[in-house]
């Protein structure tokens, strides 16, 4: 056989074997594969390769941002996903209670997690057009490696990682590793009195009423219930904002809407949304910290904590 | 049908099994022809009659431009050709711009006409300079014609080039088929892992507007420049791959063009077969550098930007390139290094007007580029950051890996084909048409 046609046979034969490995891989492990390819799963599964945690921190991108699980406990998971709602915070609620060693958990209060969205949990299969594509769509129907290829995309390789070595990950790594300042940021201890910047609003329940007190109420004390149930402390607390968010969400009505649902769920609230934080410890304006504001909210969330009964 | 497609690539494969276990020539073409006639006609099969209008009248008009070679007869065959490519793209700008209030012609664009446009009027030219002789065989003609590799978006493929090799019946080459198959995995990394990925960061930056940061505009003007040569010459690689899979040489399009030292040099290695085409059929002709060199030069720039879409910014784009040449010709030159970045720079700002989907549009990029209020976003993706300058940065390792001429096998070509193809595994979910599809 010549040289060339040599080349050319272990070029082909790498293609087949590369593709069949992948492909056994992902018949047997196709759902951890899988569970890389989706913020959510991917944040239930981490948990459990780690095989539980003492305390869960659940919200939103804001959560995401501003809460380093590991600053709180230093066995801590952050099971926040970007872009979540209420439908998808209780699904996570109900998979994270189960969770052995599980004692505290950290549950965001604000408008986005609050949100009606469907619930948003498990990554689609990847949809091919059969029109355009017939093989293509053929071949993603039958092969478990290209429905599970989401999880070999670039933002997605700390995933793959975190489930390799889940005790390397608190499950916020996804943050430094997606926006570029951040991956080089170097954040200093806090100066004497720097965390008093934060001051917890104040504010306190009243009667409320109507469909989205309704929705939001029952469903943070279904959220509540599903870790109270496993003899789990649940405490809400809420991120600072700015520019038109903190408007927004600063007004008296969302202030004490926020204290009511506190109330109602029977959990204590750490609301820092109408904290003046100086505007270098956001990233934006809408409510996503940078890496200083989420190292410094971190602290003073633990100090709050520590305080509690 | 688009070249990142499981469909073409299982289908290229087989025809490729066939074509060489078939002694024919004559059948080798006429299943060319077919698979490319499929290929072609797959997303919108009227397209096909204008291509099998386009072989029938080009094929009869070489051969009578042969026995008759007569001006007249030579801008007819010209003429026709260049209708057809106004009718189905300027026509509806030009219509736009008349005082008139009837609605303009249907929208509907042939695949690559402007790339079959170019190569047949090289094709008429050539034949009646009397620098090729007309084909005569329809089959061989068609196959030049049609051939799946080059037809959508080129490279624009002279006679003289191509029509030998369709007549003349070869031997399986073990090496250039190991080549083929390594180009079409390069190109489709190039644009389904290396375009595809940056292209929604890119879009993003163009969305926002008057809200784009500074720092997130000047990353868009990197970013599309890299996102731009990857499609491209993605698209370029897996033409000049499927090509040598079939036994074909496909002229090389680009080389290193972000390593050019000056614009002359930049588009001696950008699109090197439409600026060739643009050079011998266009600029050469209105008198080159014999006559009037600097009008030459600006209208030859000017119709390139308007042949690569019906648009003012693209006009603009090509009459700043023609501006900029003549202005280089009379600066002098920069040691290399500097030549290297003032070059990019210059190219990567002149691809604002080219991505711009209209002047408003530019202006307020333009301004977010260069104007108060300066605005620093802390938030970019790490991913669109990292693959945009490791991309750029290695240009020249990459063009020295994977050259469209002649390529000799390297000792590490299988961790970087298996690299490629964890890498395309997640990164090519979503597909995008290529850019240069439209032109």
């Amino acid at each position: 056989m010549s040289h060339a046609r040599t080349r050319f046979f272990a070029l082909i034969g790498l293609f087949i074997w590369l593709f069949s490995a992948g492909e056994g891989l992902a018949r047997r492990g196709g759902g951890r594969l899988r569970d890389a390819g989706h913020r959510v799963s991917f944040k239930l599964a981490l948990l459990e390769a780690k095989g539980g945690a003492p305390v869960v921190v659940l919200g939103s991108s804001r959560g995401n941002d501003c809460v380093q699980a590991s600053a709180i406990d230093p066995h801590g998971v952050s099971l926040t996903t970007p872009s979540s709602s209420l439908p998808t915070l209780e699904h996570v609620a109900t998979k994270a209670a189960l969770a052995p060693g599980l004692k505290l958990a950290l549950v965001e209060l604000s408008r986005r997690q609050a949100a009606d969205d469907l619930p948003d949990v498990a990554a689609p299969a990847p949809q091919v057009d059969a029109e355009e594509d017939p093989a293509g769509a053929w071949l993603t129907q039958h092969s478990a490696l290209l429905q599970a290829r989401g999880a070999f995309a670039p933002e997605n390789w700390a995933r793959l990682a975190g489930l390799v070595v889940p005790e390397a990950f608190d499950g916020s790594e996804y943050f430094r590793s997606r926006w570029f300042v951040e991956t080089f940021a170097r954040v200093p201890e806090p100066a004497p009195g720097e965390l008093d910047l934060f001051v917890r609003d104040t504010a306190g329940p009243a009667p409320q009423a109507g469909p989205e007190w309704e929705r939001i109420s029952s469903g943070y004390a279904r959220v509540a219930d599903a870790f109270r149930a496993r003899g789990v402390k649940v405490v809400l607390y809420a991120t600072p904002t700015l520019g038109a968010l903190r408007e927004e969400e600063c007004d008296a009505a969302s202030r004490v809407f926020r204290a009511s649902v506190a109330a109602h769920v029977g959990a204590p609230l750490l609301d820092f949304t109408c904290s003046a934080a100086p505007r270098e410890w956001l990233a934006d304006t809408e409510g996503h910290c940078g890496s200083l504001g989420r190292a410094r909210f971190s602290q003073k969330l633990s100090q709050e904590l520590r305080a509690l009964p | 049908m688009l070249f990142h497609n499981a469909t073409l690539l299982v289908g290229v494969s087989g025809l490729a099994v066939v074509h060489w276990l078939v002694p024919w020539q004559r059948v080798r073409l006429v299943l060319l022809l077919s698979a490319s006639l499929v290929i072609y006609g797959w997303r919108h099969w009227p397209s096909l009659f204008m291509l099998l209008a386009s072989i029938a009248f080009n094929y009869a008009w070489g051969r009578l431009l042969e026995k008759r070679p007569e001006r007249r007869l030579l801008v007819f065959g010209i003429v026709t050709n260049l209708s057809s490519l106004f009718w189905f793209k300027y026509a509806g700008f030009f219509w736009s711009m008349l005082p008139v209030q009837s609605a303009p012609p249907p929208p509907w664009l042939p695949l690559g006409i402007s790339f079959f446009t170019f190569q047949v009027i090289a094709y008429l030219v050539d034949v009646y300079r009397k620098e090729i002789p007309a084909e005569r065989s329809l089959l061989v003609f068609a196959v030049f014609k049609s051939l799946f590799a080059q037809l959508v978006a080129g490279p624009i493929v002279r006679g003289r080039d191509l029509l030998p090799q369709l007549r003349e019946r070869r031997a399986l080459d073990w090496a250039q088929l190991h080549s083929g198959v390594l180009l079409v995995l390069a190109g489709l990394f190039l644009k389904a892992g290396v375009a595809d990925l940056l292209a929604p960061h890119v879009d993003h930056a163009w969305g926002q507007g008057v809200e784009v940061a500074t720092n997130v505009a000047w990353f868009a003007v990197y970013g599309y420049a890299a996102q731009l040569l990857a499609d491209f010459c993605g698209y370029s690689t897996m033409a000049v791959g499927f090509g040598l899979v079939f036994g074909l040489t496909l002229p090389a399009n680009f080389v290193n063009p972000y390593g050019a030292s000056s614009l002359r040099e930049f588009w001696q290695r950008w699109h090197v077969t439409l600026s060739q085409w643009l050079r011998d059929y266009l600029y050469i002709p209105l008198g080159g550098n014999r006559r009037r060199p600097t009008f030459n030069l600006v209208v030859t720039m000017t119709l390139g930007g308007l042949w690569h879409g019906a648009g003012w910014t693209y006009v603009l784009w090509g009459f700043m390139h023609g501006v900029l040449l003549w202005l280089e010709r009379t600066l002098p030159k920069l040691p290399r290094g500097a030549g290297v970045l003032v070059t990019f720079h210059v190219v990567a700002l002149l691809w604002v007007p080219f991505r711009a989907p209209d002047f408003s549009a530019l202006v307020t990029f333009a301004k977010r580029l260069v104007a108060p209020p300066y605005v620093w976003a802390t938030r970019v993706d790490t991913q669109f950051v990292v693959v945009t300058a490791l991309f750029l940065l290695l240009q020249s390792v990459w063009f020295r890996a994977f050259p469209l001429e002649k390529r000799e096998p390297a000792r590490w070509e299988l961790a970087a084909a298996a690299a490629m193809f964890v890498w395309l595994l997640g990164a090519g979910v979503g597909r995008v048409d290529f850019i240069y599809f439209v032109f």
